[in-house]
């Protein structure tokens, strides 16, 4: 077999055995459910599809396509070159699984690539002191994220309409593929439902674990739970909470009440410190606080819809008693009125839900800032996912951007679950997911965005030293690998996870 | 011979072969508590007092004194006066003066603070030093563990010390070291709800009597006015049940037991009442019925809401949660609990016939309401605004327009009474803030009344 010779056999078992040592003790050996799955695939609906490939054994084909798509792979990317090649060598755990049954290379019948599992799981005992652990990591983040490097490529093949190259993607990914396994393996597991999805209409995942399905006690335990091990939310919470008090702190007098309007995903979790702080100030709380929520149940987009009965406005009400403020909770339709009032400062407080707009022809993002603007707010409050900045319909691109932030989360989740496995990791993991189908781009950058405000009729507005300290020591409570970057003299924050961008906030007036 | 030693005694000290000195030191002792020095609460100075203005410079000059001889530098004259020994130099100690010093107070240099103004001038030096660079000073200091920083370095040296240590509990029993999270989980905290509830059966017993008078929701917003900062929840000992209650007892002073005007308008004491026990009523009666009423509110709306929920789904379109139901005691003070709930419902139902838009588009139309109506000052206060026209609802607009008209007519009452009075709680609450040590109400007990001693009621009156 070809595969043989990309590397020494001591070292493929090596890889085995690595492979095995840290992903054992995770996972059920994966994937079996999935690869049966692909056989119930009637692909003689997607009329598209080459058949000939379909009923033959997968086994020697197989591989040596993968092979062949590897090279290719590693062919038209040969700035990863090395990485690319070095996965095997370096991380452990992946791609070693193809070489798999290149050891046992007479047996191509998937059902004995169980025995082969199995084989090896009990070889692994004894080989175990031989396995060598030397192996250097190397620093890229590209090198640990082999899912996407198989996720990408199938999505590629499905635009090309390659359905081999297709069929021996999905059986890799669905070898490898586990929930319950590290985020590489969770991201190759979600990737490759949504793939299943995107192919055939037909396919139904076994468990769609999201907010809205969620039992109520749960849900408020998981927000509760994921606010303490993860920055994502409760960073731009705490920015956009010091900003409202930053525009409360210049008002004048005569404005005596506060009224926030609320399009976010907090599900009421960014409040109590807010009111807390309130009430910590020289001159006390506001007389009245309002909050207007605006929910979109038809909302798409990951976080924005939780479960149908969960009120947090009553629990919000009473904990603003016993501070002695006086709160008022509105939840609105997206169509409905907003009032305003003179003697009260209006702040509009819009996160990760906008994003859901379309900007397209129809631009309705701008419309949007259009429409908050002519509210006069006192000050905006916007937080958003900060891609890179391309958006295109192409749908391998499309995904690879969705995989790219859904790995993000995945990741640094992990971390603060410190990797084990709970409900509550999971109903956030399965909640993120859904970006994979949604509409939102969460692909536009910042600088689109600001773009937008300004044509809109904002002006940037610098956080203060409170804000900026506040948000920095919170982020020391948190894993560190987040930073938060201050730019545009202070009117931009950018959270990073690991380097790379994750989301921004800005003020504006 | 008893008699007359008793009497020589108990005729004081002027029978004792006195020097002056014994004297005095019998006589205080007999008439015990010398008056101590009465201290004027820090930004209000006594009026008699010296103002002196620095420049920052010489505000921040730490060793003004020199030594002719080695020039070192000393922060106080005595000090200097005593290193001058050492060189032989003649010195002197300089005597306090017998005559009346007149009190010196200080005025921060820095023209856009409020201590800028000799009316809020500071009495003590080493007072103003510190205040100017906390507040308009660089924060040379920053604390390892949490990376808060300091500009003056006793500050820094205390929040060292207690940086990390300090650890939260919630009633339920679980322990956060960090605060963000105790506040969230304690918002949401069931033990919270218990709590609430159980204040709500304790206090129910003592009877509601029905509201009142204008006079009296004048007091009422006076009161309102007084609240002081930080009620403070979170004790960190291990709180009990009786703490609780505890502190709604004895009526607080001025200020914080209480209430906001959310609580019941239907209920409230007599205006002849003395602001203390005014408080009491307010901090049990209100509590209940105050409590009883939002409970029944947001059922009775939650119910509304359900009943009448169309394309959307239940709970969330267009309920209205609201700590007060209506904007105004004045409007609504004799109204009883069934008639805000009757209102809340045909709130509840206006809304929410207004249903059937474009779930497509999600911002299509944040329509505001149209300003047409008031006849006060403000004319921007509320807009209309349709971003596709059309397809608005217009029913939705006029329905809800006359509620909230009617509430905007009332916040506009409000609004005035307020300013009435605005000077005076917003006075007092700074007051108290500097008064309690402008701490982040770590001092606090429950009520946020901290280390600041009960004020009688003539002192509250003196305010007015």
């Amino acid at each position: 077999m070809s595969l043989e010779e990309t590397e020494p056999p001591s070292q493929t078992l090596d890889n085995v055995l690595g492979w095995f040592d840290d992903s054992i003790s995770l996972t059920p050996l994966p994937g079996f459910t999935d690869s049966d799955l692909l056989n119930e695939f009637d692909w003689s609906q997607t009329l598209e599809w080459d058949h000939q490939t379909q009923a033959q054994d997968p086994g020697c084909d197989f591989l040596h396509s993968y092979s062949q798509d590897l090279d290719a792979y590693i062919g038209c990317e040969a700035t990863d070159l090395e990485v690319v090649t070095g996965v095997p060598v370096i991380d452990s755990d992946p791609p070693p699984v193809v070489q798999l049954p290149n050891d046992q290379s007479k047996k191509r019948n998937r059902d004995e690539l169980n025995d082969a599992h199995v084989v090896k799981r009990s070889a692994r005992s004894k080989k175990k002191a031989d396995k060598s652990t030397e192996v250097s990591r190397k620093d890229s983040n590209k090198a640990e994220r082999w899912a996407e490097q198989l996720l990408n490529p199938c999505a590629l093949a499905i635009t090309a309409r390659n359905s081999s190259r297709v069929q021996h993607y999905i059986c890799v990914l669905s070898e490898l593929a586990s929930s319950c396994g590290d985020s590489n393996h969770r991201l190759a597991s979600f990737g490759l439902c949504a793939l299943k999805k995107h192919i055939s209409t037909s396919f139904v995942p076994s468990s769609t674990l999201t907010f809205a399905s969620a039992e109520v006690k749960m849900f408020q335990k998981t927000l509760l739970k994921f606010y303490e091990v993860s920055p994502w939310f409760a960073l731009p919470n705490n920015m956009a909470n010091s900003a409202i008090l930053q525009i409360l702190s210049q008002e004048t007098r005569d404005k005596t009440d506060l009224h926030i309007l609320d399009i976010g995903v907090s599900h009421g979790m960014q409040w109590p410190t807010l009111l807390e702080a309130l009430c910590c100030r020289p001159e006390g709380p506001p007389l009245q606080v309002r909050i207007t929520v605006v929910s979109d149940l038809t909302a798409d987009i990951p976080f924005s819809v939780g479960p149908p009965s969960y009120n947090y406005a009553s629990q919000l009400i009473g904990f603003a008693r016993s501070l002695n403020i006086n709160l008022q909770i509105s939840v609105i339709d997206k169509s409905q009125l907003i009032d305003t009032s003179p003697h009260e400062t209006f702040i509009v407080c819009a996160q990760f839900r906008l994003y859901q707009l379309k900007n397209s022809i129809t631009d309705e993002r701008s419309e949007a800032l259009k429409a908050l603007r002519s509210l006069n707010p006192k000050g905006v409050v916007l937080c958003e996912y900060n891609g890179e900045g391309s958006s295109s319909v192409d749908f391998a691109a499309d995904f690879s951007r969705k995989l790219d932030y859904l790995w993000k989360f995945l990741d640094s989740t992990s971390y603060g679950f410190k990797e084990e496995n709970s409900e509550e990791r999971n109903l956030m993991e399965g909640e993120a997911t859904k970006v994979l189908m949604s509409s939102g781009d969460t692909n536009e950058g910042k600088e689109i965005w600001y773009e937008r405000m300004r044509k809109a009729g904002f002006s940037a507005e610098a956080f203060g030293e409170d804000a900026i300290d506040g948000a920095k020591s919170l982020l020391r409570k948190y894993d560190n690998n987040w930073e938060i970057k201050m730019e545009d003299e202070d009117t931009f924050a950018g959270l990073l996870w690991k380097g790379e961008e994750v989301s921004f906030c800005s003020l504006w007036k | 011979m008893t008699g007359e030693v008793l009497k020589t005694v108990s005729s004081g000290s002027a029978a004792f072969a006195p020097s002056s000195s014994t004297l005095d030191h019998d006589e205080s002792l007999i008439n015990p508590p010398v008056v101590k020095k009465k201290r004027n609460l820090p930004g209000n100075p006594d009026p008699e007092a010296e103002v002196i203005a620095l420049s920052p410079k010489t505000l921040m000059a730490t060793n003004r004194f020199l030594c002719e001889v080695c020039g070192k530098g000393f922060q106080r004259d005595q000090n200097l006066q005593l290193h001058r020994r050492g060189h032989n130099l003649p010195w002197k100690l300089k005597q306090r003066t017998s005559k009346e010093v007149r009190k010196r107070v200080y005025v921060c240099p820095e023209n856009t603070c409020v201590h800028h103004d000799p009316a809020r001038a500071l009495g003590d030096l080493t007072g103003i030093k510190k205040h100017f660079c906390r507040k308009h000073g660089e924060k040379k200091w920053t604390c390892e563990k949490c990376a808060k920083r300091y500009a003056v370095h006793s500050d820094y040296k205390a929040h060292s010390k207690t940086c990390g240590t300090r650890e939260y509990r919630c009633d339920c029993g679980t322990i956060f070291s960090r605060r963000d999270s105790f506040i969230t989980h304690r918002a949401f905290c069931d033990a919270l709800a218990e709590e609430t509830a159980k204040i709500n059966a304790a206090s129910h017993l003592n009877g509601l009597s029905a509201a009142g008078t204008v006079g009296m929701n004048l007091n009422y917003q006076y009161l309102m006015g007084t609240l002081n900062p930080p009620l403070q929840p979170f004790v960190p000992q291990p709180p009990t049940n009786q703490n609780h209650h505890h502190h709604f007892l004895p009526p607080p002073p001025s200020s914080s037991s209480s209430l906001s005007l959310w609580m019941g308008q239907d209920i409230a004491p007599t205006s002849q009442t003395q602001p203390q026990d005014y408080e009491w009523v307010f901090a049990n009666a209100k509590a209940a019925s105050g409590c009883i009423n939002n409970n029944n509110h947001n059922d009775h709306i939650t119910q509304t809401a359900n009943a009448s929920s169309t394309t959307t789904a239940t709970l969330s379109v267009p309920s209205l949660f609201s700590s007060d139901q209506t904007q105004s005691p004045n409007a609504n003070v004799n109204m009883s609990a069934t008639a805000l709930l009757q209102k809340a419902a045909e709130i509840g139902a206006n809304s929410t016939t207004a249903t059937s838009t474009n779930p497509s588009a999600f911002l299509k139309s944040f329509p505001l309401k149209s300003s047409d109506q008031t006849t006060t000052s403000y004319d921007d206060g509320e807009k209309f605004f349709a971003l596709f026209g059309s397809n608005n609802n217009i029913g939705v607009v006029s329905n809800s327009h006359d509620q909230e008209t009617e509430n905007v007519r009332n916040d506009v009452t409000v609004a005035s009474a307020m300013d009435e009075l605005q000077n005076y709680p917003w006075k007092r609450r700074k007051v108290d803030g500097g008064g309690e040590g402008g701490g982040g109400g770590q001092t606090r007990d429950f009520l946020g009344v901290g280390v600041q001693t009960l004020c009688h009621p003539s002192s509250i009156n003196g305010w007015i």
